[in-house]
């Protein structure tokens, strides 16, 4: 198996007070060598709870996975007991947050807290640690990076924080890196730098990046394929040019059309009504169908299986065969 | 009537003074480092930037919520800046402000009714409790918030709905001025379209006179008819928005438009340079 991740029907969700709560409905997709992956979708789509799932640091809250396989080079990363994972994280796959201004510790200096995860995991002395960082810090484009070792957090400019837990987070050359919002919280200009930086790295190191993001214009920038989330599920899997030149199911093109673009003429901007469905009460057909411009009565049925046109996959009615003859003969 | 100038910012400049210690030099972050710019009635002039650049300040020096340094804001034709509390009240009336947060910007322990109302009881003493109602209705109606909510506390809505209620709480007085601090920057971008509809909307039926700050480039394009880009302070370039956005002079701005992630994928990029 060639595949970096393999996810297969994984099902995530809360324990509540009145049973467990769905919130990631089986879902399936993998990230190869190489490959930037962008995983899209807006807030309660379940993107961040798919990462969180991944990295294994939703179990002890009141999350909990209820199904299904993370394989890691093949391996089952749920299976592995807490102290392997351990070992795992920040070697083998590592995480960027989206808040730089709190994934660092505060009272602790740059250089203390780089040290610490490269002393653990390379088994490096102090100094060599030392050294090691500084090389890092470079190479994610930090001048006088011997100084900034000695700074404090509050010291640097988001951006900035920005770049050294990159460098932390690629310190131990892992082989995937999970990117969960990295420059949400970061202006336009200094956001173009760090997506420009995380793909040299991506192309120097060849490891394989999942990026989740709300924003379609960061995955445009540097994704290779896109999985798009709603609802909990994935309503579209292609490659970026694919997803771009040709959405196949009607979210990806609200998504699309309901983003402003600059130069266009339009007065209105075509907005998707209505608002994501609260997980304690979900539509019973397809998840979307209440906010779909163009639903039929099976959408709000039945829900569409993730349909397959060669590499690119859509989970609607619309492209299947059969149901689209059959609403043709009724328009008729 | 569409050149009449609602309100004018004429050398405007706040400095904040920053702690240093007993003995040293009396330091200041130069928030607003006199800035003019003017609007015209029923027109939107878009104030982009990034954090840090006087952006915001400015919409609050504009309706007096921060006092100016030196310099002076016009409304209406008449000099806001020895204006007393009794005027401003009165002013602030006329210009009203949406801001950013619709999670911390509505009180948790009021109605809608209440947080709709409280303005209303504020400013018009003589109405009756009926018309009121009825005022807060209609509105509400037209932000597209049920009637049936009326009786509901904020956290039983979503963001976009909060932020629909922000903007009638601001439309309630009837101003003609109002101030959006990044309306929609905390919102999901289908639920950003839907605002931006509604803001448009509301700006042709009542004939309002938008201030709109945002970082966010798209969508002050969008909404805008004027821009002005601040940096560091200062305001770098104004114009309309066909001049700002085809053909920038400022370096800055340059900088800015280029670094707009466009929705072209990668690979396609890569054919084309």
């Amino acid at each position: 198996m060639s595949d970096l991740l393999q996810v297969k029907n994984l099902k995530t969700g809360f324990q509540t007070e009145n049973g467990f709560l769905p919130v990631v409905h089986g879902i399936s997709f993998h990230v190869n060598q190489g490959e930037i992956v962008g995983l899209v979708g807006e807030s309660g789509s379940g993107k961040s709870v798919t990462s969180l799932s991944i990295m294994r640091l939703f179990h002890d809250t009141r999350g909990k996975i209820a199904d299904g396989e993370i394989l890691y080079k093949g391996e089952n990363l749920l299976t592995f007991p807490e102290k392997k994972m351990t070992k795992y994280r920040g070697k083998e796959l590592s995480m960027i947050f989206q808040e730089p201004m709190t994934a660092l510790n505060p009272v602790l200096t740059i250089g203390k807290q780089m040290r610490e995860t490269i002393m653990l995991h390379l088994g490096m002395s102090k100094k060599e640690a030392h050294q090691y960082a500084i090389e890092k810090l470079k190479l994610v484009g930090i001048p006088r990076a011997e100084q900034v070792m000695e700074d404090y957090p509050h010291q640097l400019s988001g951006g900035m924080r920005q770049r050294v837990i990159i460098a932390m987070q690629i310190s131990c050359n892992p082989s995937l890196l999970i990117a969960d919002e990295p420059t949400t919280a970061l202006d336009v200009t200094i956001q173009a730098q760090i997506l420009k930086l995380m793909e040299e790295i991506q192309e120097k190191t060849n490891m394989g990046i999942l990026l989740i993001t709300h924003d379609l214009g960061v995955v445009a920038e540097i994704c290779d394929r896109v999985i798009v989330m709603y609802a909990g599920r994935i309503v579209e899997e292609a490659s970026a040019v694919d997803l771009f030149e040709n959405p196949k199911h009607p979210y990806t093109k609200g998504l699309m059309e309901s983003a402003p673009k600059i130069g266009s003429k339009k007065d209105r901007l075509n907005s998707i009504t209505g608002t994501v469905p609260n997980p304690n009460n979900m539509p019973k057909g397809c998840k979307f169908a209440p906010r779909c411009p163009v639903a039929m009565p099976i959408c709000h049925e039945k829900e569409p299986e993730l349909m397959a046109d060669g590499n690119h996959s859509a989970r609607c009615w619309l492209l299947d065969e059969e149901v689209k003859k059959k609403e043709e003969m009724l328009n008729a | 009537m569409r050149d009449e100038i609602l309100i004018e910012a004429k050398n405007i400049k706040k400095h904040f003074p920053i702690k240093t210690g007993w003995f040293e030099e009396k330091k200041y972050v130069k928030a607003v480092n006199g800035i003019s710019f003017h609007i015209k009635k029923g027109e939107t002039l878009g104030l982009v930037g990034e954090s840090g650049c006087g952006k915001s300040t400015t919409g609050r020096l504009l309706n007096g919520l921060i006092q100016v340094d030196s310099g002076s804001i016009i409304f209406n034709g008449k000099d806001l800046a020895n204006a007393s509390k009794q005027e401003w009240k009165k002013y602030r009336q006329k210009m009203q402000m949406v801001f950013q947060d619709p999670y911390a910007s509505l009180s948790p322990r009021m109605k809608i009714k209440d947080i709709l109302r409280e303005p209303l009881d504020i400013h018009f003493k003589n109405m009756s409790s009926r018309e009121k109602d009825k005022r807060v209705e209609d509105l509400l109606d037209k932000c597209g918030i049920s009637r049936f909510h009326l009786n509901k506390y904020p956290h039983e809505f979503s963001g976009g709905q909060r932020q629909r209620i922000g903007i009638a709480r601001a439309l309630i007085l009837q101003p003609e001025l109002i101030i959006a601090d990044e309306p929609v920057s905390a919102l999901d971008v289908s639920i950003q379209s839907q605002i931006l509809n509604l803001m448009k909307d509301l700006q042709e039926e009542y004939n309002l006179t938008y201030l709109f700050i945002s970082h966010d480039l798209s969508v002050v394009e969008h909404i805008s008819d004027r821009v002005g880009v601040m940096y560091f302070g200062d305001l770098v370039e104004m114009g309309t928005k066909e001049e700002i956005f085809n053909n920038p002079q400022h370096d800055y701005t340059k900088t800015l438009l280029s670094s707009i992630p466009q929705m072209i994928p990668k690979a396609r990029r890569k054919q084309l340079t």
